[in-house]
């Protein structure tokens, strides 16, 4: 029953890890394209968007999340608290999810 | 079940076991945790246009700091992949690499949102004088 547990766990987190490669992978080929071109000046039109303010606001929200995780991660993991570790995960998606929405918009800006 | 036995499996000595898992971490998610307060309230508590301001005119620091972040997520992605794939094979070498990285990205993000407040703050207080 714990062995079916564990292989459940396991996977969970190993799918939520393959999940956050693709969009850690999008993300960095969406920074990519930012300066490929040296498109220091379309970046004036990112400033000038009016969810500038917001992608901010959400970047840091989303690294307190990120930092709540690391800390819960930490000690559940020495504890033995499987929900803790699936809640850090769900703070790591959380951070990811924000992060592609912050460098969508700023790509978005950028190729407009 | 016992995640501690996760920690195990890392041929590591004890001191830089706790270290490495218990102390940096704590200290970084806590450090983290500070700046991205910090930044939060630093954007909520101002308007749109000082924000405007703020980073349009400075560009090249601006661009400097997505070149930083395009990296930071270039080693998180390696740093993942290899998370997955240590974690197929149970390799622990591979997954001693990967805590390596995290703990770089950590410090690059930390690094990038301390420069976006300071930038944040600076304007404020011109802003303000105005």
């Amino acid at each position: 029953m714990e062995t079916n547990l564990v292989n459940i766990i396991r996977l969970y987190m190993t799918s939520i890890d393959i999940i956050v490669v693709f969009m850690s992978f999008i993300i960095m080929l969406m920074y990519l394209y930012l300066f490929s071109k040296n498109k220091k000046y379309a970046l004036i039109k990112f400033y000038l968007d009016e969810r500038i303010k917001k992608s901010f606001l959400i970047i840091a929200v989303a690294t307190i999340i990120y930092s709540i995780g690391i800390f819960t991660e930490m000690f559940t993991l020495s504890l033995g608290i499987e929900i803790g570790v699936l809640f850090s995960e769900f703070c790591y998606l959380t951070f990811y999810f924000s992060t592609l929405y912050f460098s969508y918009s700023l790509f978005k800006s950028v190729r407009e | 079940m016992d995640f501690s036995n996760n920690f195990a499996m890392f041929p590591l000595d004890p001191t830089f076991t706790i270290i490495a898992y218990y102390l940096i971490p704590a200290l970084l998610s806590i450090i983290g945790f500070y700046v991205s307060y910090k930044l939060y309230t630093n954007i909520s508590s101002k308007p749109r246009e000082m924000f405007i301001v703020a980073f349009s005119l400075t560009e090249d620091k601006t661009f400097t700091e997505m070149k930083i972040i395009a990296i930071l997520f270039g080693m998180l992605f390696t740093s993942l992949s290899f998370t997955v794939i240590g974690m197929l094979t149970n390799n622990s070498s591979i997954l001693s690499i990967t805590m390596i990285m995290n703990m770089f990205f950590g410090i690059g993000m930390i690094y990038i949102i301390t420069r976006w407040n300071k930038r944040i703050s600076k304007v404020g207080k011109e802003w303000k004088q105005i």
